[in-house]
């Protein structure tokens, strides 16, 4: 009998692993927007923060937590080359790792801040991909942080004619765009 | 400001009794020195000083909020 209430028990849906997924990362949502928050208001910074879990736009990448940040002149936590902002994401980011045990994709965000940058970057990557075709000669980006020069590699990565690769060594580390080598 | 750098160490570390954070301020220029246990160190400085050199930014956006510069100095227990 005991047997038989065990069977039923494990077979209520609250027990797959899609849900135990889903689980995690609402939970790891709640988090970011607990640990921004504070992070705002120990900062003296009076802003409104939004979470939302964004499905990926790839099958084989993970969701990922968006969190926006709104407020009256919040130009001071972008910072000169978005770095204010990075550490603000590398920070809230290490404190999700170390609260839930696992690395969650997180971006921080503010007022549409990098959704905007992203969309300047990838019509940048697009634009310069079809002069590296024109010309066939390899092109050089500006100095770019990590985030950024992966949304050159990845809005390229399926490009027909040209591929890309990072060179040179940090902070200095560019995308460069060049032609497929024909085989 | 010491708030801020005591909420982040706390919730990096594996050891939070430990942390510690003194705050001195002279003129404009506030001073913040944070101790942690020998095995947080690597958790608060992190790869290349990454991880400190973060919530050094974070706290610089938040002194000059108050027209103040602000520094982190991470010292060993």
């Amino acid at each position: 009998m005991e047997g038989q209430a065990a069977e039923v028990k494990l077979s209520t849906p609250t027990s797959s692993y899609l849900d135990d997924a889903d689980d995690n990362i609402e939970k790891a949502r709640q988090m970011a927007y607990e640990t921004l928050t504070e992070l705002l208001g120990k900062m003296n910074i009076d802003a409104k923060v939004v979470t939302r879990i964004v499905d990926p736009e790839d099958d084989k990448d993970r969701p990922i937590i968006l969190a926006d940040i709104s407020g009256k002149d919040l130009s001071i936590l972008i910072g000169r080359k978005s770095e204010t902002l990075n550490s603000l994401q590398y920070v809230t980011s290490l404190i999700l790792c170390n609260q839930i045990g696992e690395w969650v994709p997180l971006m921080v965000d503010v007022q549409g801040y990098r959704y905007r940058r992203e969309r300047q970057l990838r019509q940048l990557a697009r634009r310069i991909a079809d002069q590296v075709v024109q010309t066939g000669r390899k092109q050089v980006l500006e100095p770019m942080p990590a985030n950024e020069r992966r949304i050159i590699h990845l809005e390229l990565r399926y490009h027909p004619f040209v591929t890309t690769e990072s060179t040179g060594e940090e902070p200095n580390r560019r995308a460069t765009i060049f032609l497929k080598p024909r085989d | 400001m010491k708030e801020l750098v005591e909420y982040i160490a706390k919730s990096l570390v594996e050891d939070p009794t430990q942390v510690s954070v003194v705050e001195t301020e002279e003129g404009d220029h506030i001073r913040i020195e944070l101790t942690v246990a020998k095995e947080d160190m690597g958790r608060i400085i992190g790869k290349g000083g990454r991880v400190a050199n973060s919530i050094r930014t974070l706290l610089r956006v938040a002194a000059a909020r108050e027209g103040k510069r602000a520094s982190l100095d991470v010292i060993e227990p």
